[in-house]
């Protein structure tokens, strides 16, 4: 789906190669952090997921963490470290399923393979929420509270920079990465 | 030992000043303790509001930036996701974290020459407990219970909770409803937000004695309320409609105006009475069919009817400053019971009565000032005799931010009915905030008759507030 988008391009300056910095601001949100910055796919080239399964944790009655960017591909498990059952399930069209309901020290896996949000939620504690964010390349970041981040190893290129915040319209701009260099974007996102 | 002394003075003088006038001062009622900000983020000399926070009331009691602002945590009742679950599950929302009451107390003393006690000091002249907050993204909710009014324990529901609803803002703001107990929009300017307090606006309380109809647009009516609101060209001021129906209940149940006449001036009200009690009724709203009003208001430059531009950060400095004016008109059609003659006896018609109030303002913010001009027609119409009793009323008022802390006001009304002479009513007015929360002020009420004829003296229907002067404090919190 195509949003509309906002974006303020600061200041692009040359310190090193191919690492793109800088900082997202949620209009509409307490703070910045959790928004997911990513490249959109690179033509030609492909990915391999991690071998190891990446985690999203369930303790004190929440997901941890509550935003997880993911290469598509990858597998993600849900243990339950709390000390209550918990269930987790997505009813977002990206990756509809349900682990079901499932009690301490049991650990449940799954492979997000199409790219998009999942909303996680868990049908015992609706206050609950977490979001899988499948990527089609490694070139991620979550950003802190003061929402800055920072994504390494950017390949040359002309390239589309995505950035996702839950209560937020989707952004994106065209950042073009020479050689050593390194690009600082500010977005705004409404 | 002269030049310490008068140091001392100095001093003293300097550390009373502070004491009284905190460079900063927090006010804690519900909304000021959820965002953690001050009463003059939203108020002028509380109650009265200023532009912000009419854009606060007007987005269903959320400041532009709701969820950033929010200093109080709610309490979850479903994460936003479960929207993608709807209808299998219910919509998501949140509540309130923190409390949603406040009180507002007051204490006056009061000098009445017309009264039996010419000196009176109540102690506690009003205890209200103030409720409001939001549920989730668009639902909002706001009542008052009046604990203490006028130095009496109210004992007519309508009296103990004159607010109490529910209101819906879509996202838009376009097109929001208002549920409940609530004060109509269709009024010239609002009774509960009224700097003066002494007495209400004539415009909004006063009845039509004649027709012994107690009817009156403020303090409330029970009924719902479509409304909306759309900022102006560059997010300056912009419009809001509204179109409502309700009950059309009379604010004083059980009473029609002292001393009315049916169409005359005699004794009318204990017949009156007396074929209500008849007819089994307690008070005057004893017909099924149900008001209607609309209006819309127009407000021109200034911040935007939704407090754009002040989405970044809670603005506490010169907020009262918002130079703009408003257009406005109401229309407000309705149905009251009247006396009639049937075969040589006398009795309710329950619709006798076709009444109208329309009116149209003006309300213009120049610098640190505020003028406001109305004016409104009242006309009752009985079916029996065919005939209409007319009520003029204009009003002027004005007031001036001398400095954050004090406001002076003044307010001139002019009532002029065709059934009878004119009089007028001046009402001064100052207010000394000694914190955001804590207001003292000081207010004169004198009015006057275009005539000295007692039976035509219609000052009388005010209930004796022609000649008064009080000193009020008043406490949020």
């Amino acid at each position: 789906m195509t949003r509309v988008i906002t974006l303020v391009v600061v200041s692009a300056s040359l310190v090193r190669a191919g690492t793109i910095t800088g900082t997202v601001k949620v209009v509409r949100a307490r703070d910045s952090s959790n928004a997911v910055v990513h490249l959109s796919k690179i033509p030609a080239r492909t990915f391999e997921p991690p071998k190891k399964p990446v985690v999203l944790d369930q303790l004190n009655l929440t997901f941890v963490p509550h935003v997880l960017p993911v290469l598509a591909g990858t597998t993600v498990a849900f243990p339950n470290s709390d000390e209550v059952r918990h269930n987790v399930f997505s009813p977002s069209p990206t990756k509809r399923f349900n682990l079901g309901t499932y009690p301490r020290g049991v650990t449940r896996t799954l492979t997000f393979d199409k790219p998009g949000e999942v909303a996680l939620l868990c049908n015992v504690h609706t206050e609950m929420s977490a979001y899988v964010i499948v990527v089609e390349t490694p070139y991620f970041a979550v950003t802190g509270k003061d929402g800055s981040f920072t994504i390494t190893g950017v390949p040359p290129g002309e390239h589309t920079l995505n950035a996702w915040h839950e209560k937020a319209k989707l952004a994106t701009a065209k950042v073009t990465i020479q050689g050593d260099e390194k690009v600082t974007l500010n977005l705004v996102l409404k | 030992m002269k030049k310490s002394g008068a140091f001392a003075v100095k001093l003293a003088v300097l550390w009373s000043v502070l004491a009284i006038f905190p460079t900063e001062a927090l006010a804690i009622p519900a909304f000021a303790r959820k965002y953690r900000t001050s009463c003059s983020t939203c108020h002028i000399a509380y109650p009265v509001l200023n532009s912000f926070g009419k854009a606060f009331k007007a987005r269903g009691y959320r400041v532009p930036a709701e969820e950033k602002l929010t200093k109080d945590e709610p309490v979850s009742l479903g994460a936003p996701a479960w929207k993608q679950v709807f209808p299998e599950s219910l919509w998501p929302a949140d509540m309130p974290g923190g409390s949603v009451a406040a009180f507002w107390l007051s204490s006056r003393y009061r000098v009445n020459p017309s009264a039996a006690i010419t000196n009176e000091f109540d102690g506690l002249h009003e205890l209200y407990v103030l409720m409001g907050g939001t549920v989730g993204e668009s639902l909002s909710f706001f009542g008052e219970l009046e604990v203490i009014d006028g130095g009496t324990v109210p004992t007519a529901f309508s009296a103990a909770l004159p607010r109490a609803f529910f209101q819906y803002n879509h996202t838009s703001q376009k097109f929001n409803m208002t549920f409940g107990l609530f004060e109509p929009r269709a009024v010239l300017t609002s009774t509960r937000i009224r700097l003066m307090r002494l007495s209400d606006y004539l415009s909004n309380r006063y009845g039509m004695p004649p027709t012994a109809n107690a009817f009156s647009l403020a303090p409330h009516q029970r009924g719902i309320e479509l409304w909306g609101n759309a900022e102006g060209p560059s997010n300056k001021g912009g419009v809001e409609w509204f179109f409502g129906v309700v009950n059309g209940s009379d604010a004083r149940p059980g009473t029609t105006p002292a001393g009315a006449g049916a169409y005359g001036y005699g004794s009318f009200n204990t017949r009156f009475q007396t074929a209500m009690n008849a007819a089994g009724r307690t008070n005057q709203e004893n017909n099924s069919n149900k008001d209607f009003y609309g209006g819309v208001n127009y407000k021109i430059g200034g911040m935007g009817v939704l407090g754009s531009g002040s989405e970044e950060t809670l603005k506490e400095a010169e907020n009262y400053v918002d130079n703009s004016a408003t257009l406005g008109a109401f229309y407000y059609r309705g149905v009251a019971p009247t006396l009639v003659t049937r075969a040589g006896r006398e009795a309710l018609e329950r619709d006798g009565n076709t009444f109208h109030r329309a009116g149209a303002k003006i309300d213009a913010n120049i610098g640190k000032g505020n003028i406001l001009a109305g004016i409104q027609l009242n006309r009752d119409k009985i079916r029996e005799i065919s005939r209409n009793f007319d009520e003029l009323i204009t009003q002027v008022e004005a007031r001036y931010v001398l400095y954050p802390w004090l406001i002076p006001a003044v307010r001139f009304e002019n009532l002029n009915p065709n059934f009878g002479k004119a009089f007028w009513r001046v009402t001064a007015h100052g207010s000394l905030m000694v914190r955001a929360n804590i207001r003292l002020s000081i207010e004169g009420v004198l009015s006057r008759n275009s005539t000295t004829d007692p039976l035509k003296d219609f000052r009388r229907f005010e209930g004796g507030n022609d000649r008064q002067l009080h000193a009020r404090l008043d406490f949020a919190f």
